[in-house]
């Protein structure tokens, strides 16, 4: 099999396709539990885009990397963790990480510990240093060139400027780094992804669902544009800079336009058993899909509001899943009342007949959503209720959504004006800031069709050929007009916001149920006595579902806008050294 | 009309809610007055690090009675205060710090205060993650660590289930005798203390506090990396050293298996955010000290200010000029420990009683040039 990658997880061979992520590795083998959490559950991947942390693993002995996020090596070394709980590494007391390891020493009791002395000691030639894999448990594992090299090295930073910089490749931004390009500005755009197309066209153009997407990704890659995958932005540190993270490595932005296409992540509602492996996103198990999870022979229940359901489920049937319902909250007269409209749309029409059809003989039903899930170890089945009284479908998968979150955490760090949950932006896609654009899912949830003509308009903008964005803006009133029905026909019911239990974990990466959260009134005070929105999601999971159950409003935005190492928050300047 | 109270407390961070604790306990009724979340000011900024120093006998004196009083009441607190007996590691880089580490050890060994003197292989055994190649260190095993905002919040619940009053409020401005309350209402008290931290000037502007700002990064869980409280013996030049900004390694392990990653120091700014050039230095400090940090994550940044003084003592007392109000701020960067210290001594002052400790090192008098309540 020339197209196989051989990796162990947790101690056993497996083998996949080339491409898969280590997140659909896993579950493809049948590991539905990533890591341990604080409180002692089995838990997997929720999102499936780098915004949960859930699907946290160790793998070649560096803990916390994001398997959905990570794409499989020859040689890997995967390992469930355990034990992340209060003590459970501590002080070299052997408890480490020994899942099915009993010939190895953990990693509290191995690289970090007592004993074994010089573990991960940059810049020492004569003594293990982190690419010798004094960390990992496996000599052999180690650290791979261009991932992980040596502390000092990788905090040389790597500089670029543009003219217009765009964050994001989805729809909007690949509409408005191309656009821009087109214009003449130097433009660059940078996506945390293995390749552009973001969520909705993720897996890049070979993957592309649509003509509309094949005709932007051939325009995208015709256009002058630099692409920086795989890179993460983490701070704005001085003004017109931002800095990112590439494979371990520091890399510097200046711009001297920034439009902000950072898109939007799936609303994710608590529920009684949502914690458990294989409740995931929608949008987060379809990602999987597109990256090497097989779903042939699986019963996935697809639960939760908006296009995206049908979307998601006609995909993952396409892919052999089984889906036998698809359970949509809103009341079935306002989804119709929609569906009347698409007929001004032509193309959606298109679109929805193609869905009716290949959702033969799955059941749409509406004012239906999940009660609770069910299941040891991993979801076994799911109890739907609502409108027609409760049901127990059995299931391997529950892709579960409810509606889209605006990610707008980059223009809150920079100090863009936001109206509600959206940056605001002015007619160019300008926001408040003189310098700083906005376009696509964060100036409000709206679609593809939306993304692409605020994107190119804020393209053209930043690179002040405004006389050739005017004439989009039919087009994108057009979109606007779609987006704001959308909008109404989904509206989520105020019952979904009584499905939580008291019980019910609300923060998963601090393991903090509702009713301690709640005991604290205000958001700043659950966060300071119960850790709630503390952990490395920073929120970003439960801070919009605590906005919906109990109306408190979004924090404050500090770095780093998403975890990042030591070494990159510190610069790229000499080590601070004691005088003398 | 409000209740009339024997003492309003002004301020709700470790210091005001360790006071509540105090006095309430006494028998007093007290009325707490604080604009936001308890603990959520510098007491949520700093490290919840509960040390015995040793830079002078007063210093010393306050952390030792408080490190004490800690350790009586670690039994009762719940597990969120996340106490862990981890102590501190005084590291020396050279032979010339390791003649300090000495220093220190006579020191407190001739005040009864239990320390062991590590040599360089002594230590890199403890601390396999520091650089090679340090000259020793002092570990003081009785030191804490906790998460001081949860404690604040306890000890501030016990005095309310005493029946102290909790007011929201930001008080603008004082009385003889009694503190504005919102809607026009007045809150009568026979004694005002005023632990407001690093804010007290707005109410007291001739104070000799200035706003002195710190930045702290925590990672992601990485239990065992770090063991005891880590801090550079260089430490005690940037805490107690006039320089307008200075950095110091010092890294602590969090229950949770966080590290807490500090320490920098700056005066003459007021700007809260985390201030990316300081932040750049203390990360690669720590760095220089501890080259494995370096691959470990980050979550979460942030900057708080300490309420410094110019004698590095804090502000226990009587305020000249308004003989009803006692001050109980000027803590810097050592809030946390001197908190239950600071409370008892509020508390023997009110009550007319022989302090355990003599209180004239830290009296607000020692420090006025002219009155400081108009």
């Amino acid at each position: 099999m020339p197209d196989a990658v051989a990796l162990t997880i947790d101690g056993r061979p497996a083998s996949v396709p080339a491409g898969s992520s280590v997140a659909a590795a896993m579950l493809a083998t049948g590991q539905a539990a990533f890591r341990t959490s604080v409180g002692g559950a089995p838990r997997g991947p929720l999102c499936a885009m780098g915004i949960c942390f859930e699907c946290r693993v160790t793998i070649d002995g560096i803990p916390h990397r994001l398997a959905c996020q990570t794409l499989c090596e020859p040689g890997m070394e995967v390992r469930v963790e355990q034990g992340l709980g209060a003590g459970g590494w501590g002080l070299g007391n052997g408890a480490a990480l020994r899942a099915g390891r009993g010939d190895e020493q953990g990693l509290g009791a191995g690289g970090w510990g007592p004993g074994k002395g010089a573990a991960l000691r940059a810049g020492r030639g004569d003594e293990q240093g982190l690419a010798a894999g004094g960390w990992g448990p496996g000599k052999g594992a180690a650290l791979r060139a261009g991932r992980l090299e040596e502390p000092g090295m990788a905090a040389a930073a790597e500089t670029h400027r543009f003219d217009v910089l765009v964050i994001g490749a989805g729809p909007a931004g690949m509409a408005a780094a191309a656009a821009a390009a087109e214009a003449g500005a130097k433009a660059a755009v940078v996506d945390d992804n293995p390749s552009p197309g973001g969520q909705i066209w993720r897996g890049g153009s070979g993957l592309a669902p649509s003509a509309l997407a094949a005709r932007w990704f051939e325009r995208f890659r015709a256009a002058p544009v630099a692409l920086f995958s795989r890179t993460r932005v983490f701070d704005a540190p001085s003004p017109s800079v931002l800095a990112a993270e590439r494979d371990g490595a520091l890399v510097e932005l200046h711009y001297g336009k920034l439009v902000l296409a950072t898109g939007a992540r799936e609303l994710f509602l608590p529920f009684p058993g949502w914690t458990l492996p294989n409740v995931m996103g929608a949008g987060g198990l379809q990602a999987l899909a597109k990256s090497g999870l097989p779903l042939a022979g699986k019963t996935v229940v697809v639960a939760g509001s908006g296009p995206l359901l049908l979307a998601v489920a006609a995909y993952l049937r396409e892919h052999g899943a089984r889906v036998p319902v698809i359970a949509e909250q809103a009341p079935l007269s306002r989804v119709a009342a929609f569906a009347l409209r698409l007929a001004a749309h032509l193309e959606k029409l298109a679109q929805a007949a193609r869905l009716r059809l290949s959702l033969a003989g799955t059941r749409y039903a509406t004012s239906c959503w999940p009660v609770r899930a069910e299941g040891d170890g991993r979801i076994e089945a799911v109890v739907l209720g609502g409108a027609g009284g409760e049901s127990r479908q059995p299931c391997d998968y529950l892709a579960c959504g409810f509606g889209l979150v605006p990610n707008v955490e980059l223009a809150l760090l920079l100090g863009c004006a936001l109206e509600e949950d959206r940056v605001r932006v002015d007619e160019w896609q300008q926001t408040t800031l003189e310098d700083v654009y906005c376009a696509g899912e964060p100036t409000g949830i709206g679609g593809v069709d939306l993304a692409l003509a605020e994107g190119e308009i804020a393209g053209l903008a930043a690179a002040g050929a405004r006389d050739r964005a005017r004439p989009l803006f039919r087009a994108r009133r057009a979109a606007a007009r779609f987006a704001a029905r959308l909008d109404a026909a989904f509206a989520l019911r105020p019952e979904l916001a009584a499905l939580a239990a008291h019980e019910t974990i609300v923060c998963r990466c601090e393991d903090v149920a509702l009713e301690r959260i709640v005991s604290c009134g205000n958001r700043r005070a659950a966060k300071l006595y119960t850790r709630c929105g503390m952990g490395p999601c920073q929120g970003r999971v439960c801070g919009p579902a605590l906005e919906f159950l109990l109306g408190w409003p979004r924090d404050s935005m500090r770095p780093p806008l998403v975890p990042v190492a030591v070494e990159q928050l510190a610069g790229s300047e000499a080590p601070d050294r004691a005088p003398g | 009309m409000t209740r009339p109270v024997d003492v309003a407390i002004l301020g709700a961070g470790i210091v005001g809610a360790a006071c509540a604790d105090a006095l309430t306990a006494e028998g007093l009724s007290v009325a707490v007055i604080e604009p936001a979340v308890a603990g959520g000011g510098a007491t949520a900024a700093g490290m919840g690090h509960i040390v015995v120093m040793d830079d002078s006998e007063a210093e010393f004196a306050l952390t030792r009675y408080s490190r004490d009083l800690w350790d009586g009441l670690m039994p009762q607190l719940p597990a969120a205060a996340e106490p862990e007996r981890c102590g501190t590691l005084w590291v020396a880089a050279d032979a010339e710090e390791m003649g300090a580490v000495a220093g220190k050890a006579a020191f407190y060994g001739a005040r009864g205060v239990a320390t062991d003197t590590l040599d360089a292989r002594a230590l890199a055994e403890a601390e396999p993650n520091l650089r090679p190649g340090l000259a020793g260190a002092l570990l003081v095993p009785g030191d804490w660590v906790i998460y001081a905002p949860f404690a604040a919040r306890w000890m501030l619940d016990r005095a309310l289930a005493r029946g102290a009053a909790f007011y929201a409020a930001e008080p603008r401005a004082l009385e003889r005798g009694r503190v504005p309350l919102p809607g026009g209402a007045w809150l009568e008290a026979r004694h005002i203390v005023c632990a407001t931290g690093a804010w007290a000037t707005s109410l007291f502007p001739s104070l000799a506090i200035r706003p002195r700002k710190g930045q702290l990064a925590i990672t992601d869980r990485y239990p065992g990396f770090v063991r005891r409280q880590i801090v550079e013996l260089g430490y005690l030049k940037s805490a107690h050293g006039a320089a307008s900004e200075s950095v110091a390694f010092n890294v602590q392990p969090r229950k949770t298996g966080q590290v807490l990653i500090g320490s920098s120091r700056q005066f003459g700014v007021t700007e809260g955010g985390v201030d990316r050039a300081m932040l750049g230095r203390m990360l690669r400090r720590a760095i220089d000290y501890m080259p494995a940090l370096a691959r470990l994550s980050v979550i979460r940044c942030w900057a708080g200010f300490r309420a410094a003084t110019p004698d590095s003592l804090p502000l226990i007392g009587p305020a000249s000029g308004a003989p009803d109000v006692y001050l109980a701020t000027g803590h810097e960067g050592l809030g946390i420990t001197t908190s239950l210290g600071t409370a008892r001594l509020v508390a023997d002052m009110i009550l007319g009683r022989e302090p355990a400790i003599a209180a004239a090192p830290y009296l607000p008098a020692r420090l006025e040039q002219e009155p400081a309540h108009a």
